[in-house]
């Protein structure tokens, strides 16, 4: 104490109060990281669900001769959103199905064999116009579209840091809502800046409802069919892209399967959809 | 599928392609098309509707084909050189060039049968699906990206006087109605691999210099908290 004396009290208190400090702000930091910490993007529940299953209206007899019934029927002006309680009641719940359930009818031979008994002609849709907007009610989302390409090298561009980083990419050389084929639309799960406009893309389950506005006004609602998991190496082109083209059909992609080691995902998400019916929509 | 296997191990593998098919000359009609390659062989699957039903008391006969060797693209009004409103098929051929593969629904699929009304689809509308060996030109140009599918036969109502009396260019038999194009629609090859729309930022850990940060912070603290005790207990 005498030899430490000259010093101690008063710096003894300045060092404790030091200590203190450096803790508290120690502490403090930590909860702010923990805090602040997001949550992983959702993976899908299940396989449940099947990518685009024959459509019952158009088998119809009365639906297939009246074309343009059928093709102004396409466009419900009513409020889309009500949907949640028009889920069509075959659709399961939803809740997470365990991994085990078979995904049904996944072999595109049978299904197109389905379709193609049951459907006499196609309908005429809509003329082309763009998307510009998107809107999932199940997941909160809406989003602007634009339009996005190839890259040279053959692959689907991603959205670029920039204004249209977090917004949902329409790929330009896919059908137009309303129009036969695909429509094909990306967003990211995750950017630099954090999650991003898909983030929730993998709660999203059959029955839900995905409305597109296209650039001439018009909105169209798509029903999910289902929402499936790839690794990037086994990516179904021919699902995604193609498919069934006799009807208007949806697929929004992000990415999935973080891998910590390789700091990429080794995944895609994608959910197919098809143009609600006329039947389904009113 | 493929009786080939060497061929299907050719440089450009199994591709994908593409098109979306929209009205030409006010056809009113509109589709879609996907063709994949396995080797030698191609599989079109073909979905249209809207374009004419009838044509002298029977189906209205679509000839239709993979145009090659243009610019890849679909012909303007500006195209209508003549002036009858209506782009006839050699009027498109700037844009869309010549014909690479017709797309019957049986026998032949050379150019040799491109006006062949008896194994083209007829009607309003179509769901096809056919597999046959594609011609080297054919898939050279879906490489290249020049390859556009065009589907003839227009509903001679919907066309000028003019154009309603005139005869086909190609087919002199034929009215210009018979082989004029109704829809058309550049191929592209499907994007090939998944797409990359993420960093993984919310993956994992976010934020990992701020725990590091804190835990210096509160590591210092502690040291120098224990130091005080130390030359407080020795003193």
């Amino acid at each position: 104490m005498v030899e430490h004396g000259a010093a101690a009290p008063s710096q003894r208190a300045r060092r404790r109060a030091l200590s203190l400090v450096f803790m508290l702000v120690g502490v403090a930091v930590v909860v702010f990281a923990i805090v602040s910490q997001v949550n992983a993007p959702t993976a899908p529940g299940s396989a449940a669900g099947t990518i685009d299953p024959p459509q019952s209206t158009s088998a119809s007899p009365s639906t297939s001769a009246r074309p343009s019934a059928s093709a102004t029927g396409t466009t419900p002006q009513s409020s889309p959103r009500k949907s949640k309680s028009q889920k069509p009641t075959t659709q399961k719940p939803r809740t997470v199905k365990p991994r085990t359930e078979k995904p049904r009818t996944e072999k595109p031979g049978t299904e197109k064999a389905t379709s193609r008994k049951t459907r006499t002609k196609s309908r005429p849709l809509l003329p082309p116009s763009k998307p510009v907007s998107i809107s999932i009610p199940a997941i909160d989302l809406t989003s602007e579209v634009f339009a996005i390409g190839k890259a040279a090298d053959g692959t689907l561009r991603a959205p670029e840091p920039g204004p249209d980083l977090n917004k949902v990419a329409w790929f330009e050389d896919s059908a137009t809502p309303g129009q036969l084929g695909p429509v094909v639309l990306e967003g990211h799960v995750d950017t630099v800046e954090g999650r991003s406009v898909f983030f929730d893309l993998g709660r999203v389950r059959p029955g839900d409802e995905v409305t597109l506005k296209r650039k001439d006004g018009r909105t169209l609602s798509y029903t999910v069919d289902a929402v499936r998991s790839y690794p990037k190496s086994r990516f179904p082109t021919e699902a995604v892209y193609g498919g069934d083209i006799s009807q208007s059909t949806l697929r929004l992609i992000t990415c999935s399967d973080f891998d910590r080691r390789t700091r990429h995902h080794q995944g895609n998400l994608v959910v197919f959809g098809h143009l609600r019916t006329t039947a389904a929509g009113s | 599928m493929s009786l080939t296997p060497l061929a299907a191990q050719a440089d450009d593998g199994d591709a994908m392609y593409r098109a979306t098919l929209t009205e030409l000359n006010g056809s009113g009609g509109s589709g879609s098309f996907m063709l994949t390659v396995d080797g030698d062989d191609a599989t079109v699957e073909m979905n249209w509707n809207g374009l004419a039903e009838t044509f002298k008391d029977g189906p209205f006969p679509h000839v239709q084909h993979i145009h090659i060797g243009g610019q890849g693209k679909c012909p303007t009004p500006s195209a209508d050189k003549n002036g009858d409103d209506v782009i006839s098929t050699p009027e498109g051929q700037a844009s869309y060039g010549g014909i690479g593969t017709t797309l019957s629904v049986k026998g032949d699929t050379s150019a040799k049968s491109a006006t062949d009304i008896t194994i083209a689809p007829g009607g309003s509308s179509l769901d096809y699906k056919r597999t046959f060996k594609l011609n080297a030109d054919t898939r050279s140009a879906l490489k290249d990206g020049t390859g556009v599918v065009v589907v003839h036969g227009l509903d001679p109502s919907t066309m000028s006087k003019k154009a309603q009396k005139a005869k086909s260019p190609l087919v002199s038999s034929l009215p210009l109605a018979a082989t004029a194009p109704a829809l058309c629609g550049p191929i592209s090859a499907a994007p090939t691999g998944g797409a990359d729309t993420g960093t993984g930022s919310t993956s994992g850990i976010e934020h990992a210099g701020l725990f590091g940060l804190g835990g210096l912070l509160i590591a210092g603290g502690v040291l120098a908290g224990a130091r005080l005790r130390k030359t407080a207990k020795a003193s």
